[in-house]
């Protein structure tokens, strides 16, 4: 029985010359199960395509670009790693405020109910 | 596309099968070429010959249409007709280029009955190759 859709790296050549680009390129295989209905197929291997950068890159150097272009094109990609990061602190501060609240369930206020040694 | 198999023992050519048999081929490699302007499906053994292949042009598609993902999805069921017939059950899925054919002819493949055991996109990106060509002004 097959693995259902799961990611692995197919045996390679040991000695790479790129061993960054091999393994970026590692994570564009898609692993089909026996009886994997479409979409479980076709949407991962789709979200696997675009997390690697592939079309991007394809659509980049389908033409050369000037200085200008090279500039406008870093900054967008600036732009949107931090709308990334962004977010992320988004989910840290959420996580934050859920553990105030458990924080704010325990009511410890009550004096301890022993005897006092000096009165 | 399909890499050359060095001959060895006689330089005649051998037949791979008999004449009168058509071959079995159980397994095979699906091979999907997508450009901005034709889609290119190829069927090959495991060994990477030919078995059978089609386009969106040679499905009668002209111009601008070729790009389209139907003509995808057609050139895909052509491609995998003739291999289904044959009797072709599993197949890996090669996938190269950016056009708009990718995921129309990965439907087709899907919905054809044969069983597919990876995909895997294989798109070529020169590690700061050759210089492009300028920008177009339309």
């Amino acid at each position: 029985m097959q693995p259902a859709a799961t990611l692995t790296s197919l045996p390679r050549p040991p000695s790479s010359p790129s061993r960054q680009r091999e393994r970026e390129r590692e994570r564009e295989v898609i692993v089909v199960g026996e009886d994997e209905p479409e979409d479980r197929i076709i949407n991962p291997f789709k979200k696997e395509v675009l997390k690697a950068g592939v079309l991007q890159e394809c659509k980049r150097r389908r033409f050369s670009e000037n200085k200008d272009d090279k500039i406008k094109r870093k900054a967008r990609k600036a732009s949107r790693r931090n709308q990334k990061r962004a977010w992320g602190q988004n989910k840290h501060d959420s996580e934050k405020k859920k553990k105030d609240v458990a924080d704010d369930d325990i009511d410890d206020w009550e004096l301890p109910h022993v005897g006092i040694p000096y009165t | 596309m399909a890499k050359p198999i060095s001959k060895k023992g006689s330089r005649k050519n051998v037949r791979i099968g008999s004449r009168k048999h058509t071959r079995k081929i159980p397994k095979g490699v699906i091979h999907v070429q997508a450009s901005f302007n034709n889609t290119i499906v190829t069927v090959t053994d495991v060994r990477g010959r030919v078995i059978s292949w089609s386009s969106a042009g040679t499905c009668g598609f002209k111009g601008t249409r070729r790009g389209t993902p139907f003509a995808a999805q057609t050139a895909a069921g052509n491609a995998i007709r003739t291999v289904s017939d044959q009797g072709m059950q599993r197949a890996e899925v090669m996938i190269k280029g950016p056009g708009l054919g990718r995921d129309a002819a990965l439907r087709a493949i899907r919905r054809s009955g044969i069983l597919l055991n990876f995909i895997r996109d294989v798109t070529p990106m020169p590690h700061n190759g050759c210089r492009s060509p300028k920008k177009r002004r339309v």
